[in-house]
């Protein structure tokens, strides 16, 4: 299957990825990674809208996350 | 207050990050021996207990729940002071065994603290119910630390879990497999040969170089302070290099984690992993279906605690009355400022504390219900952004709708907020928002003097009040509370069966709390206001209140408000409705010899007649500075006293209150002008 790399906010609904790195100033790294984003988790999409913040999941539990953060997390998933 | 219950012997810190059930492993523990109170110095809330088992004494202190440990935010802080400066005998992490891998990373950090610590794995029937088989001994052993299975709400496990605790705090803390494991690690080995035997703050070494690890900024300062400049580069080259980076540490936290999970637990098929209330979560978390149901939410949970309250208040109004007038009689003839104190002052400041009380109730039971089931993180989730404008976070949106009942409500609902900053700025800004009681004397005066131009009226209130939200969450975060939130990453919690145990413990908790302070100020302030109102003749002209807002005559009518206006404002702190009796009394038409006794009569005033009057005596121009000064003034008495009993932080109350003052004159003031140049 092919891959690329692209930021969490744009994968659609139903989709899976794999975190690949996160960006940003250490508080965002620190906050996120206590909620399980780390390079190598597998996140499923639950649901992405055209705005607002997005929900998916990981590690057993439901995360809900604004654009702008997403916009920090690269995956590495299936070609849209 | 900690201070005393440390003469008792044993101390037990609870940890664990939100919606993992703590606060009914809490209340499991403590039954209602608990104690609200504040952390030292702070606005945050503390809850704490006592129990006994086998004849010892224990105290129970309730962290706040935090996904992690690091001084990104005053919660986190504060849980992380509480374990290294009042080390506790033992700290008893909870996790959710539902949701393991992700509830476990707490531990992963506490662990490094070199205390103490039980490991509480609750939800047991949610796990069982997934179908996941977790082998507690295996784990244990793997975690190296002791670990106990629970079902906190259905009080599964308790005693296994009183005996661990009893064994664990006569024992010393072991290093356990993570520490281990990562002293085995190359980074961790090199960071440990370049800080030598390091002293910072009684951390342990294990903390300090984990901390190290992930890069955390406040213990980089420390480390740079201890050792030489050329140490320090070689330590900063280290954890440049591209191999580590700043997640290192993270990922290898949730590697252990894997590792312990994969050899202990078996899942359950994917299947039987749907939870309860997905489809409803699907409207729940919609873009449009998420924001009524919503707002049919907050408005049942109005209903809801006016449901509780009216028949209280339909008591307790009449027969409060009754004492009153039988308490006046008594002492007419003898003592009669005496009698008028007791009948004007202290009965109605204590009627109104108890109709309160009985609205809170109702409050105070809503919000425990709508956390416990997991509601409140969707509501959140869909205001999100529109909350994000006006510069607050989503959970802001429950106290601001509230407001629009009563503030009192509003003020009490910034508790489901559990970001510190977030919650004082709401806490603060939800008092600008106008109640049902203040439209009935905006409307009042409205009518009398714009009767075409009402909804212009209106319209142009709404406007100002956005800029007020907007600006004073603004300079709130600016000034009073500065600090980068993180953005938006919540967890949605799985939705629960409502665990009434936990709901009614916390009712009664809040309650008694509620009491102790919000009564105290009401009764003072009542008195305090009687005694400035009262006149042994009756006529209020003549009160000190009078002579007060005469001698501010000259500033007042700069704003536009003549003194009998000014009195009216000022009156309106005991309730918005006794405003209009203020004002019937003062422009010759009612009778009463002090405010508060027309808490119970401000039904009595005969509108039409006021209406005539006031529009002879008072300019269009005095009239909307009125409304606006009105309309955004020092929330009602009920409200200080909930701000007060919120907080529990004097500076915040008073604080608030007068910067509301300001921006009430402020506002009238800026009306008068424009009113000037209209009319």
């Amino acid at each position: 299957m092919s891959e690329q790399m692209i930021r969490l906010h744009q994968m659609k609904t139903g989709q899976r990825c794999i975190v690949e790195n996160l960006l940003g100033r250490t508080r965002f790294l620190s906050r996120a990674s206590s909620m399980g984003f780390v390079p190598k988790t597998v996140i499923t999409m639950i649901s992405n809208g055209k705005r607002g913040p997005l929900i998916v999941r990981l590690r057993d539990s439901e995360i809900a996350i604004g654009r702008k953060e997403a916009d920090k997390i690269i995956v590495r998933g299936e070609r849209p | 207050m900690r201070r005393n219950d440390r003469s008792k012997k044993v101390t037990i810190a609870l940890a664990g990050q939100p919606n993992t059930g703590k606060s009914t492993v809490f209340n499991c523990l403590t039954g209602s021996n608990q104690h609200v109170g504040n952390w030292p110095g702070k606005t945050v809330e503390q809850k704490s207990g006592v129990f006994e088992y086998h004849d010892e004494m224990y105290t129970v202190v309730d962290l706040p729940g935090t996904y992690s440990l690091t001084a990104n935010s005053l919660e986190e802080k504060i849980a992380m002071d509480f374990i290294i400066q009042d080390s506790p005998d033992v700290v008893v992490v909870v996790a959710d065994a539902s949701q393991m891998e992700r509830s476990l990373y707490l531990l992963t950090e506490i662990q490094m603290l070199s205390v103490p610590v039980v490991v509480a794995l609750n939800m047991m029937d949610v796990a069982e119910q997934m179908g996941n088989q977790i082998d507690i001994g295996k784990m244990g052993s793997l975690l190296g630390l002791p670990l106990v299975p629970l079902t906190a709400s259905r009080r599964i496990g308790l005693d296994d879990l009183l005996k661990t605790i009893e064994r664990t705090v006569s024992g010393k803390p072991e290093v356990s497999s993570f520490e281990q494991r990562l002293r085995e690690d190359p980074l961790y080995h090199e960071i440990d040969t370049i800080l030598g035997d390091i002293e910072c703050e009684g951390l342990s070494l294990s903390w300090i170089i984990s901390k190290t690890m992930e890069q955390d900024e406040h213990i980089l300062s420390l480390v740079k302070q201890r050792i030489s400049a050329s140490r320090y580069s070689r330590l900063i080259n280290i954890l440049e290099q591209p191999q580590y980076g700043r997640l290192y540490m993270a990922t290898l936290r949730y590697g252990w984690i894997s590792g312990v999970l994969r050899e202990s637990v078996s899942e359950g098929s994917d299947i039987r992993k749907v939870s309860r209330g997905k489809k409803f979560d699907r409207y729940a978390t919609h873009p449009v279906w998420g924001k009524v149901i919503a707002v049919f939410m907050m408005i049942s949970a109005f209903a809801v605690s006016m449901m509780i309250a009216m028949p209280l208040m339909g008591i307790l109004q009449p027969l409060s009355m009754s004492l009153s007038r039988l308490v006046r009689d008594a002492f007419s003839s003898q003592v009669p400022w005496f009698g008028s104190m007791l009948s004007d002052g202290l009965i109605p400041g204590v009627t109104v504390s108890l109709m309160m009380l009985s609205f809170i109730i109702g409050v105070y039971f809503v919000f425990a219900l709508l956390e416990d089931v997991g509601y409140i993180a969707r509501l959140a989730f869909v205001f999100d952004t529109a909350m994000n404008k006006i510069g607050l976070h989503g959970k802001s949106s429950m106290p601001l709708f509230m407001s629009f009942g009563c503030n009192i409500a509003g003020v009490t609902a910034t508790r489901v907020i559990d970001s510190w900053q977030q919650r004082m700025v709401t806490l603060v800004v939800v008092s600008i928002v106008p109640c049902l009681a203040l439209w009935a004397v905006v409307s009042f005066m409205g009518a009398i003097f714009f009767s075409a131009a009402m909804p212009l009226l209106i319209l142009s209130l709404i406007v100002v009040m956005v800029a007020h939200i907007y600006l004073t969450s603004y300079l709130l975060r600016r000034f009073i509370v500065p600090g980068e939130t993180a953005g938006l990453i919540m967890e949605l919690p799985p939705y629960h069966r409502p665990n009434w145990r936990t709901i009614f413990s916390y009712v009664w908790v809040q309650m008694k709390s509620f009491i102790r302070r919000a009564f105290t100020l009401i009764s003072v302030l009542s008195l305090a206001v009687w005694a400035l109102s009262y006149r042994s003749d009756g006529n209020m002209e003549l009160s000190i209140l009078a002579s007060i807002g005469k001698f501010f005559d000259p500033v007042t009518s700069f704003l536009g408000l003549n003194w009998r206006l000014f009195i009216a404002l000022l009156a309106s702190i005991i309730a918005k409705e006794a405003s209009l009796s203020v004002i019937a009394v003062l422009f010759g038409l009612g009778q009463g010899s002090s405010i508060t006794s027309f808490i119970f009569s401000s039904t009595a005033v005969e509108k039409a007649e006021l209406a005539g009057t006031i529009a002879q005596m008072v300019s269009p121009a005095s009239a909307l500075a009125f409304i606006f000064a009105f309309f955004f003034t020092i929330p009602c008495i009920g409200t200080v006293a909930t701000i007060y009993s919120e907080t529990k932080s004097l500076k915040w109350t008073i604080g608030s209150s007068l910067y509301y003052v300001c921006t009430s004159l402020i506002a009238g003031a800026l009306a008068y002008r424009v009113g000037l140049l209209l009319f």
